[in-house]
């Protein structure tokens, strides 16, 4: 804890220095970055940092600190029953007039978290992150999260009257501590690099970027009471384990995950006087490798990971004072589980696990469709006066255990609107949103022919997630902010914010009673 | 110097572009796991009639075995067929199996004969055809011996009590037979590897597979020949220490007192000494002697029993290598002592968890399968299940030479549970 510490305050530091050497001349609020994140769909939409560019975006920099709470049991099973965390984030950035036009943006993200109840998780600081492979134990636990993550695009000013040069760059480093036996502490961090190019023809573009990132995540779940030894199962697919005990046997609470993923995007866009679009496809392939030994390492298993991402983005200017954004997107993951068969050979003068052989034994597909549209009335200033907005997503999740043959199927249809109305008076602006939604499942089937149909991790995990997974549900939320503009300087105001978003399941089996979710978030900061 | 930090760059560069193509490459490779098929060949070896001949088993004796495929990391256990040249045939998932074989075969002669084998690790990846299976050197090789061990070990408590406790350990022995069995030379080892482990250590090569076990400890109780008669119904009792152990614990053993044992395995210490009880020798011990106290691991030993026919001496000349010693190849040449598996009376394979079968260090022929506590210091021993009760009403315990299915774990272990008998010269410190 005492390493990410030292980094968050170096990075803020930096963030700070950077952001407030882009102070502008433009009046700045949090609805007006708003606005201008929406109006920038290279920059929103894609990693395309050359992209940016040609957005327009001017700059803006905000800062602020935020608590969150989330409560209640409509949730996986592995997440926390009653989280709370506090955070701080920065970011800011935009089109640099005396760099002669270079585009620079930074953000920078810190958290801290308190997970409570826990449960089925010793290995992973995300368990929901895509990887089958992990210790689940039998204790509720807390656990204790902290985090930050920085990082950056740039771009050239167009070049030779066509070409935009990008580079897009991001750091994160996270630490989660397991409070109860068997506990791991698991230290995780990801760098990504995203260089990119556009070439621009009058009111075309079109680009193309390239995106690597190296994750390393490993801790080892071990005991503080040594003397008692620690059930657990070591999971390679829902339902799917070999049973041993931390603390006793050859069980390693070791997990070592390596990954690397190799990816790029490409993208057109048409720039007319009031009509704007924006298409995007992007793909990514990523390998992730699980070891239990850092020595004498034996493979737990490798996901393969293959990623589509297919977007439209429509600005659409109806007039001087209202907008249209529209936005489809098409999203196709899946992940292959690769185990292997490996033996221990101790012939040579360095005994090591020997693979025979590898195999796909497990897949995990995740398929949505989303379509999106914002309405937008400016009103008198350069944030906005309404803002209303209808999501529409299809989620279709697909997973199988091939041998012996074990699937699920779950198929969902989210709807959700929501309605902002900020009013203005003077210096200050309050901003007055509400939504609401309903989760609908379509369908869902579930087939186990494993062994472990009466254990503990398969009816009170496997089978309970599943039905999350299908139960119906509907959401109310809102959120109240209060801004004050010119108090520290004549553009930059002082905010405020609450939100609260409530999820209430709706039909719930008999074996699982899933209630409510509630989320907070109060944040307060300073935009310039 | 400006250069050579950019030749360093430039090939950490293409060493980690090359090591994350490889990985990357090497998951393109997987593909959908399918069933496989398999064969392994089953071998039964020559069997000693009752005029001590040795003659060929019987043919049809290889249709009779049961031949299971156990993937212990999975839990999947696939029955296999078997023809009449003993090749064992299944459709299995890739993965690490052991090749188990079970059978209780009658002899021309009426004698029940116990045809366990046990092929360990043996990894299938691939098809097997029954043609390669009969053309490798991999095989089950099965020794049949007499049913009806006259003595078994009947319950094991090796895992300790809560707080580190571990003096409480015992270790009973039981006359499962009809008849008076005489305990004088009978010596009780515990096998090699003394910790559970997947890493199982190389023997020499003249000693073949399967043919003896190795003991890092041997135990024995001295006597004329008649000196500890057992009858049928009666157990004795190893302690590590026989002693009130809710009072040396604190009151966290769950063995009130191993006071009512027979012997007890004593190294010298003394501030340990229970005059009450006599004490039984070490006659063999393999590398450092604990003069403290002889402990067996609380992850689970393996021990066996055996009466070589004469009493021992620790340091004698019946210790020779090659006769009744041997040394792990490669090792800096420790001796343990190398058992004859015929000679050995009773066997019994206990493992950390239930799903530690990787680590069974002892022949199939003599336990098939592994007892285990699921733990250590949890207070829990085995016992051996009970088959069925004699005329008198005392029990007849299971005894098919597969830990796994003849013990039961318990949670309160217990010295002559279900009431069995006690020699009368048991517990008594000889004149």
């Amino acid at each position: 804890m005492k390493n990410i510490n030292k980094f968050t305050f170096l990075a803020l530091a930096l963030t700070l220095i950077s952001t407030m050497a882009l102070a502008q001349q433009e009046e700045s609020s949090l609805q007006n970055i708003e606005r201008k994140k929406m109006e920038s769909l290279w920059f929103s939409n894609t990693d395309n940092a050359a992209g940016a560019q040609l957005d327009q975006m001017d700059y803006y920099s905000q800062l602020g600190i935020n608590y969150n709470s989330t409560k209640g049991d409509f949730k996986h099973t592995q997440l926390g029953k009653h989280n709370t965390s506090y955070g701080f984030s920065t970011d800011g950035g935009g089109e640099m007039k005396n760099l002669k036009g270079m585009f620079l943006w930074g953000y920078f993200d810190y958290s801290h978290e308190k997970e409570r109840d826990a449960s089925f998780n010793a290995s992973l600081i995300d368990p929901l992150r895509g990887t089958p492979f992990y210790i689940a134990d039998q204790n509720l636990s807390d656990w204790i999260n902290q985090s930050y993550k920085l990082g950056m695009k740039g771009a050239t000013p167009v070049l030779g009257d066509h070409w935009i040069i990008g580079l897009g760059m991001d750091y994160e480093n996270a630490q989660g501590a397991k409070q109860m036996d068997p506990r791991p502490n698991v230290l995780m961090s990801k760098f990504t690099v995203t260089p990119s190019l556009v070439f621009k023809a009058n009111k075309h573009a079109i680009g193309a970027n390239f995106q690597y990132y190296s994750r390393r995540e490993d801790g080892t779940a071990s005991n503080s009471v040594s003397m008692k030894t620690q059930p657990v199962w070591e999971v390679v697919a829902p339902g799917f384990y070999d049973a041993g005990e931390i603390g006793g046997g050859a069980l390693s609470g070791l997990r070592d995950y390596n990954a690397n993923s190799l990816g790029g995007g490409l993208q057109y866009s048409f720039a007319g006087e009031n009509l704007s679009l924006l298409l995007s496809a992007k793909y990514a392939f990523a390998v992730e490798d699980v070891n239990n030994n850092y020595t004498q390492p034996k493979k737990i298993g490798t996901t393969k990971e293959n990623m589509w991402d297919f977007s439209a983005n429509l600005k659409w200017q109806l007039n001087k004072n209202n907008a249209m954004f529209a936005k489809a997107n098409y999203y196709d993951r899946s992940i292959d589980g690769i185990e292997y068969v490996q033996v221990w050979d101790n012939s040579h003068e360095v005994a090591k696990w020997v693979i025979l052989s590898k195999n796909i034994r497990s897949n995990f597909s995740t398929k949505q469709v989303n379509f999106n549209l914002d309405y937008m009335n400016f009103g008198n200033d350069n944030a906005y006066s309404w803002l209303a907005g209808l999501d529409v997503n299809y989620e279709k999740l697909e997973e199988i255990y091939y041998l012996p043959t074990s699937e699920q199927q779950v198929e969902n249809l989210y709807v959700k609107a929501n309605v902002k109305k900020n009013f203005s008076f003077g210096e200050n602006m309050i901003l007055v949103s509400a939504n609401g939604g309903v989760k609908n499942n379509l369908g869902g089937s579930r087939n186990y022919t494993g062994n472990h149909a009466e254990t503990l991790i398969y009816t009170d995990m496997v089978l309970r997630d599943y039905h999350f997974l299908l139960n119906n549900a509907y959401s109310l939320g809102g959120e109240v902010s209060y801004t004050r503009k010119g108090i520290i300087g004549d553009n930059s105001s002082l905010f405020v914010s609450a939100t609260i978003d409530y999820t209430k399941a709706t039909s719930c089996p008999k074996d699982y009673t899933f209630g409510n979710r509630t989320f907070v978030v109060v944040k307060a900061g300073l935009t310039f | 110097m400006k250069r050579y930090i950019y030749y360093i760059a430039a090939f950490t560069t293409m060493l980690f572009a090359t090591s994350c193509a490889e990985m990357m490459n090497e998951a393109r490779e997987a593909e959908i796991v399918e069933l496989i098929d398999v064969a392994y060949k089953v071998n039964i070896r020559e069997l000693t009639t009752s005029e001590g001949d040795k003659v060929a088993a019987p043919a049809d004796w290889y249709q009779n075995l049961d031949v299971t495929f156990v993937n212990f990391a999975e839990q999947i256990e696939t029955k296999a067929t078997i023809n009449a040249d003993g090749i064992a045939q299944a459709s299995v998932i890739p993965g690490i199996y052991n090749v188990v074989v079970r059978s209780i075969q009658p002899s021309e002669e009426g004698i029940n004969y116990i045809l366990n084998g046990l092929a360990q690790n043996a990894p299938f990846t691939k098809n097997v055809s029954v043609e390669e299976a009969a053309a490798s050197t991999s095989e089950v090789l099965i020794t049949p011996i007499i049913k009806d061990s006259p003595l078994v070990f009947k319950e094991l408590f090796y895992a300790g009590s809560e707080g580190w406790y571990f003096r409480d350990q015992f270790y009973e022995v039981y006359n499962n037979t009809n008849k008076v069995i005489y305990l004088d030379h009978l010596c009780f080892a515990n096998l090699v590897p003394e910790f559970p482990t997947p890493t199982l250590p190389e023997w020499p090569a003249v000693d073949g597979v399967d043919n003896y076990a190795y003991a890092v400890t041997v135990w024995q109780i001295k006597g004329d020949g008649d000196d500890y008669p057992l009858a049928p119904g009666e157990s004795i009792v190893f302690a590590q220490e026989a002693a009130n152990h809710i009072e040396i614990s604190g009151g966290t053993s769950i063995v009130n007192s191993t006071t009512s044992v027979d012997f007890e395995c004593w190294t010298g210490n003394q501030q340990r000494i229970n005059a009450e009880i006599p004490d039984v020798p070490y006659v063999f011990w393999s590398g450092y002697i604990n003069k403290m106290m002889w402990m067996v691991t609380v992850d689970g030993p393996a021990m066996a029993l055996y009466q070589p026919g004469k009493n021992l001496e620790f340091g004698s000349d019946y210790w020779q290598e090659g006769v009744t010693t041997s040394a792990q190849v490669g090792s800096s040449g420790q001796q343990y002592a190398r058992i004859p598996i015929e000679d050995i009376l009773d066997a019994v394979e206990c493992i950390p968890t239930s799903n530690d079968l990787n680590m069974k260090r002892i022949p199939g022929v003599l336990d098939s399968g592994a007892a285990s506590v699921d733990g250590f210091y949890n207070g829990k021993s085995v016992a051996r299940k009970i088959d069925s009760y004699r005329a008198d009403g005392t029990p007849i315990f299971q005894d098919t030479n597969n830990s796994t299915a003849d013990f039961e774990v318990c949670s309160d272990p217990t010295i002559r549970r279900h009431n069995v008998g006690r020699p009368a010269w048991g517990g008594k410190v000889s004149e």
